[in-house]
């Protein structure tokens, strides 16, 4: 447990580095050392003075202020003194609240209060002073010695909660209760400090306010307060004390994330995991008392600090508490809460009746009102819902979603609420479907170690009774029945896929069993070693005292070869966690007790070859197909992807470190396209990983001992309730996700060609052609230092190169397949870059950076028509579709330049930010301009257009036009896709993305059916718009009335994709 | 402010490394600027080596123009056009090498590997590291630069914390508060046992490391501006990249 708390700073929150100590946190010195009244500015060396106090040392250093060992001079005292940083008044109101609450904060006398003396300003700076604690602070009691006993826990939490309740009385809010505010004294009493004082600051500028405060400590604020509207009041300080409970029950707060924006996600919208996952040995009382505490409805929490303590009192004593656990009528509540849509509907029928029974007009027509205020309630909190189940990005919720959003289209939605219910559907419907697969049932007392199913293979191994093991499948093969004589089975480590070798741990030690002769063939009498078989047969890999490792001959049961690590563990006791073969049998991964690293061997002689590091134990470890990678996972539940070198043995690189629950890992597999990844862990269920996105696909409740896929859809088994299960899991019918492997370039511009290919510039050197209704790559185009390309109508590829402008004629080699024929150069020119054509390609323009002018050329792509500039630094050139415009953009003046053609003349040019750009609409009416946001004008009189669909968002990015001018997609917020409708610019649907990284370029179809859109890190997605519309339809959200063009076999893809609504 | 407040501000600025470089652009140039550019090269380079992987080149090509680069910057005056206004050493040199890279992909590659010296010692299997932690990072694409330019820093910082514990003859205690990266921390109760000292007196270690830590921060990042202002700016800038990451 206490390994989930090492990965965040316990002062400001950030994720730390692995090894990285938090008392070194590089956000908190990079924090420290930019504070200008930090160690190197504020105070002098030499003068250590503030008013009537001497500072003598620094004792501490949070995001909010420094604190200094201190004598008063006036009374000769030892005090502390706070000196916060950064921060000054934001008002002569905010200094008079302060001061107000700061003298009430003082007036808190309490043992278990630290004690405020005096409050004031040093040039501007305020402080204050108190009683000087030694002692240590709650936070790093538990980063150093893991949770605390539930007793201790909750003896100390009622001496808080009853210091906290003691200020309530008094007028005092905390407003910053965490486990570093909280000190031991020597005598383990706790004292609170920075009572109601902290919060109440405003930071200098938004910079501080976005690094300093609000990385303050997002994990213990109540929902209320990280919303940050409306007044606080004491249930958001016992909301803050049930997360301080939670800490030092389990060791970390009740929310974590990578990114601060995560936490106060989780904090607004998730429900916690239950302490009791975390740590199984805190009590229901304690769990029911701390949930009660996170309830995110301030009045469902304790009333007040006080009735808290008094349950704390109860539970320490075994008495029964006030609060109750979530029982059935909690439930019900609970459900309540999650299905307002039901439970409302259900309210408002009794209303309506009560209505009619009244009889009364003015009273129906008081119903009407309400109603309607309820149902508009009732929409938005279905699609808020809708929302926060998709924030959870998890693939089971799928169907949760469209229950919700087609829910909401049934109260009838505005445009807006429509335009919001697109985007939650598109994203649910851009989900896997997911489903199980029962295999069979196994009776309530059936352990399930004494069962093996090889999903791949088709086959499984029970027990079947004492020292009688049953095979079955592959599914022509007779049911049998192998009898080990006296040994009796406790597990089924492993058997191979003809079920002629098993692997059986027996109570006297671990057998190599021949099942076809019923013959032990090795046993090492240890029962704890590990042992694991060769994927291809013919002999395994065994654990023997000591750590040594020895390599058995499964005909013969002789030891090949014995090695162990150079640096074996002492203790017979300790010993594997893990043992791996690679697929061609010629390395070993493996994980040791003591060690928290993964030794990787060669097989051939047992020479340690490389190592691993993971920062914890490493309990499960797994192959690729190709053998290039290997998945480690840890005893805190994180999992490690390495790649390895492409020739020899080493190095190994870290590829994803990928997030799961907390909870062993107990076993892993890749899928056999090494596309996805499923994980198994100790009390967590199934997790199944998306390698190209990184994302969590689901997450399904059950055990898993050993997972295998059978496909790349396909994993298990799994068991639940009794039920062992496969998971299905295919492709997403709506949207594909590709990364460009091998390397991580940004995706710089995706043009379609008359076809389903579009050609794809990948970072500033790649072009490929890809297919353009699902993105898989079709054909690389090797050429160095591709700086643009598109595919001309006749067949072929345009590409600029350090030669000049390339011809590349296409042909189609097979169905479905493309042939690049033999290049060659039209244009010869080294510092050529962007090149553009015209509707029916009869019309080039290529630009020179070098020297900022472009050149159109005639139908032949070689006689010269016209040229113009100067545009400095030109990169980028466009044509309108009858080549009477080009527009041109470059980094170096940032700007959009557009030219008549024909006489060479600039007509319009505009500032566009980075990254400048420009389309014309294949109508020829429009010219979209994007770089620091984007902007549409009408071509002729250039004047701009409103685009009243962008106005939510915070950033704009490149934009496409639809081959039909009436749709306009713009990247927005760096990860979405919104489409606009032309003329009007409203919005209609935003695409949610996928990948982590930024969304750098945009294409759709020629017959608008798909989209593209390429990133960062080389990610592609494919958008099927049309079975996307087919399936919006089937939910009453699609835009047009007219139905989308039918491509190709719908089907009943409507009824299919979407659950229709009740 | 009192005088020493005003000196502690401005002390850094009598020599920053920067100014000495900036200086060395006008007609006087300072005998010492193209030893000061190539120290603050020395320093920097993972950050540069990031930022052209990340355009899309292999390890070995982007160590390549790397390498390029740095001799163009150092060999032929490649500051020429160097002047006050262009501001931090770490917005130039990405300038200059979205530059760099530019012409030379116009050159057809002439970088290609042989034939040209190495100036700046790379170590290309520890840049690559950097390169991958630096795109791994949570936060936008587009500031892998920054990223690693700040892990740069604090790894410069380590190295001369290291550096001054040697000196001081406290290697190995300084060694075990700072683990390098991907190393367990032992818990201090351990290492005073180890050390033979109380665990408050490795704790006033830790504490007086971590002041220290704080103030060759400031240095390190006071050799790459050539204002105060600009230091804070920088300071700031640095923490937004490493601290905002949603």
């Amino acid at each position: 447990m206490p390994s989930t708390a090492q990965t965040a700073c316990p002062e400001c929150g950030a994720p730390l580095p692995a090894g990285v100590r938090p008392d070194f946190c590089p956000v908190c010195l990079l924090r420290e050392a930019a504070d200008p009244a930090g160690a190197a500015g504020f105070f002098p060396a030499s003068v250590r003075v503030l008013g009537d106090y001497e500072l003598l040392e620094e004792v501490a250093r949070g995001g909010m202020g420094v604190v200094f060992r201190a004598r008063q001079r006036s009374l000769g005292r030892q005090v502390a003194v706070k000196v916060l940083l950064g921060g000054h008044f934001a008002g002569a109101e905010a200094q008079a609240r302060f001061r107000e609450e700061a003298a009430a904060a003082a007036a808190l006398q309490h043992p278990h209060i630290v004690a405020i003396h005096e409050v004031g300003e040093h040039e501007g700076q305020p402080f204050f002073s108190m009683d000087f604690v030694e002692g240590r602070t709650l936070a790093s009691l538990v980063a150093e010695q893991g949770p605390l006993p539930g007793r201790r826990a909750a003896e100390l939490l009622a001496v808080i909660a009853r210091a906290v309740a003691f200020a309530h009385d008094h007028g005092v809010l905390h407003r910053d209760l965490k486990p570093s505010n909280v000190l031991l004294d020597p005598f383990g009493q706790p004292r609170i400090t920075d009572f109601g004082l902290a919060k109440r600051l405003r930071g200098s500028s938004a910079e501080l306010t976005a690094t300093g405060q609000a990385l303050g400590s997002p994990a213990y604020a109540a929902p209320e307060q990280v919303r940050g509207r409306g007044e606080l009041g004491p249930a958001a300080d016992v909301y803050s004390l049930g997360a301080l409970l939670y800490h030092l029950l389990t060791g970390r707060p009740p929310f974590q994330g990578d990114t601060l924006a995560a936490v106060l996600r989780q904090v607004a919208e998730a429900e916690p995991v239950s302490p009791r996952r975390l740590n199984p040995s805190v009590s229901r009382d304690l769990e029911t008392i701390c949930l009660k505490c996170l309830e995110k409805e301030p009045t469902r929490r304790y009333p007040d600090a006080a009735a808290l303590a008094e349950d704390l009192e109860r539970a320490v004593r075994h008495e029964p508490l006030r609060a109750r656990p979530a029982g059935p009528l909690a439930h019900a509540w609970r459900w309540v809460r999650r299905h307002p849509a039901v439970a409302v509907l259900g309210a408002l029928l009794g209303l309506t009746l009560l209505g009619v029974a009244a009889g009364s007009a003015v009273a129906a027509a008081r119903l009407a009102r309400a109603e309607r205020t309820a149902v508009g309630h009732l929409r938005r909190a279905l699609l808020d819902e809708a929302r926060a189940l998709r924030l959870g990005g998890d693939a089971l919720a799928r169907q949760a979603i469209l229950d919700r959003v087609a829910q909401a289209v049934a109260l009838g939605l505005d445009e807006a609420g429509t335009v919001r219910a697109r985007r939650e559907a598109a994203a649910a419907l851009a989900l896997p479907e997911v489903g199980t697969e029962p295999l069979l049932d196994l009776p309530p007392e059936a352990p399930f170690e004494e069962i093996w199913v090889d999903l791949a293979a088709g086959v499984r191994l029970e027990a079947s009774g004492p020292g009688r093991l049953r095979l079955r499948g592959p599914s022509d093969s007779p049911e049998r029945e192998v009898s080990l004589g006296a040994r009796r089975v406790r597990a089924i480590e492993d058997a191979s896929a003809d079920l002629r070798w098993a692997v059986l741990r027996h109570p006297e030690g671990v057998g190599l069993w021949d099942l076809a002769a019923g013959r032990l063939v090795h046993e090492t009498p240890r029962p704890l070693s590990r042992a694991v078989l060769a994927p291809d047969g013919g002999w395994a890999v065994v654990e023997q005292a000591d750590d040594a490792l020895a390599v058995v001959d499964l005909e013969s049961g002789a030891v090949r070869l014995e090695f162990r690590p150079p640096d074996p563990s002492p203790n017979a006791d300790s010993g594997w966690l893990c043992l791996s073969v690679s697929p061609d049998g010629a390395l070993l991964a493996g994980g040791r007790a003591r060690t928290n690293m993964t030794d990787l061997f060669r097989l051939a002689d047992g020479r340690r070859v490389y190592r691993l590091s993971g920062g914890e134990l490493m309990t499960a470890a797994a192959w690729s197909a190709d053998g290039r990678r290997l998945a480690t996972g840890t005893r805190g539940g994180r999992i490690y992807v390495w790649q390895g070198p492409d020739t020899g043995e080493a190095p190994w690189r870290l590829l994803h470190l990928l997030p799961t629950e907390a909870g062993a890992v107990e076993t892993l597999a890749f899928s056999p396209d090494g596309r996805r990844l499923a994980a198994g862990t100790s009390g967590h269920g199934v997790a199944v990983f998306d390698l190209v996105t990184q994302r969590r696909l689901l997450q399904a409740s059950g055990r898993a001992r050993r997972l295998g896929f059978d496909g790349p859809d396909r994993v298990g088994p799994l068991l639940d309730r009794g039920v062992v299960q496969a998971l299905h899991l295919p492709g997403a019918a709506l949207a594909q996700d590709r990364a460009l492997a091998p390397v991580r370039d940004e995706v710089l511009g995706i043009h379609f060609g008359p076809r389903r290919e579009a050609a794809v510039l990948h970072g500033y050197a790649r072009g490929l052609l890809v297919h353009g209704r699902d993105g898989r790559p079709l054909t690389p185009l090797n050429t160095a230092g591709t700086r643009d390309l598109r595919l001309h109508p006749a067949g072929a590829v345009l590409a600029t190169d350090q030669r000049g402008v390339s011809w590349w004629p296409l042909a189609d080699a097979a169905p479905g397949a493309l042939e690049v024929g033999e290049r060659w150069t039209l244009i010869p020119g080294a510092h050529l870059h962007g090149l553009a054509l015209d509707a029916e390609g009869r019309r080039l323009a290529v630009a020179d950076a070098r020297a900022g002018r472009v050149t159109l050329y005639d139908a032949s792509l070689t006689n010269r028509l016209a040229d113009f500039g100067p545009h400095p630094g030109v990169e980028r050139v466009a044509l309108s579709p009858d080549a009477r415009w080009a527009a041109t953009a470059g980094p170096e003046d940032r700007q959009v330049r557009v030219w008549e053609t024909a006489s060479g003349r600039e007509v319009f040019a505009t500032a566009a930010g980075p990254r400048p750009a420009a389309a014309f609409s294949p109508d020829g009416r429009w010219l979209v301009v994007t770089g620091r946001e984007c902007r549409l004008f009408s071509t002729g009189d250039w004047r701009p257009t409103p685009l009243p669909g962008l106005a939510d968002a915070t950033e704009t990015g490149v934009a496409a036009f639809a081959p039909n001018s009436r749709l306009l997609a713009v990247v927005v917020d760096r990860h979405d896709v919104r489409l606009l409708a032309l003329p009007g610019g409203h919005g209609l649907l935003t695409l949610h993305g996928a990948f982590p990284a930024r969304i750098t370029a945009l294409a759709l179809a020629p017959d608008s059916a798909s989209l593209l859109a390429g990133g960062g890190e080389g990610s592609l997605r494919a958008w099927r718009l049309d079975r996307l519309r087919v399936a919006l339809r089937g939910l009453g959200l699609d835009w047009d009335a007219a139905p989308p063009a039918a491509g190709e076999d719908f089907g009943d893809l409507s009824a299919r994709l979407v659950h229709q609504p009740r | 402010m009192t005088p020493s407040d005003a000196e502690a501000q401005s002390r850094p600025f009598l020599t920053t490394r920067w100014q000495v470089v900036l200086q060395a652009g006008e007609e006087t140039a300072a005998p010492d600027a193209a030893a000061a550019l190539e120290a603050l090269c020395r320093a920097y380079w993972p950050p540069l080596y990031a930022h052209v992987r990340r355009m899309g080149y292999g390890p070995e090509d982007a160590a390549d123009l790397t390498q390029a680069f740095f001799a163009r910057l150092i060999e032929n005056r490649g500051l020429g056009r160097a002047d006050p206004a262009r501001g931090r050493f770490r917005t130039f040199l990405l300038t200059a090498l979205q530059h760099f890279v530019r012409d030379e992909r116009d050159r057809a590659m002439t970088w290609k590997r042989g034939g040209r010296a190495s100036l700046v010692p790379l170590d290309v299997a520890a840049a690559e590291g950097e390169y991958e932690r630096a795109v791994a990072a949570p936060g936008p694409d587009e500031r892998v630069y920054d990223r690693a330019w700040a892990h740069t820093v604090l790894a410069l910082v380590r190295q001369r914390l290291l550096a001054e514990a040697e000196a001081g003859g406290r290697a190995e205690l300084c060694a075990a508060l700072l683990p390098a990266e991907g190393g367990e921390p032992e818990p201090y109760e351990r290492l005073g046992a180890r050390f033979g000292l109380s665990e408050g007196a490795v704790k006033l270690a830790a504490f007086r490391l971590r002041q220290r830590y704080r103030e060759l921060i400031r240095e390190e990042v006071a050799q790459t501006v050539a204002t105060p202002a600009e230091l804070e700016e920088e300071l700031r800038h640095l923490l937004a990249v490493v601290a905002v990451s949603a």
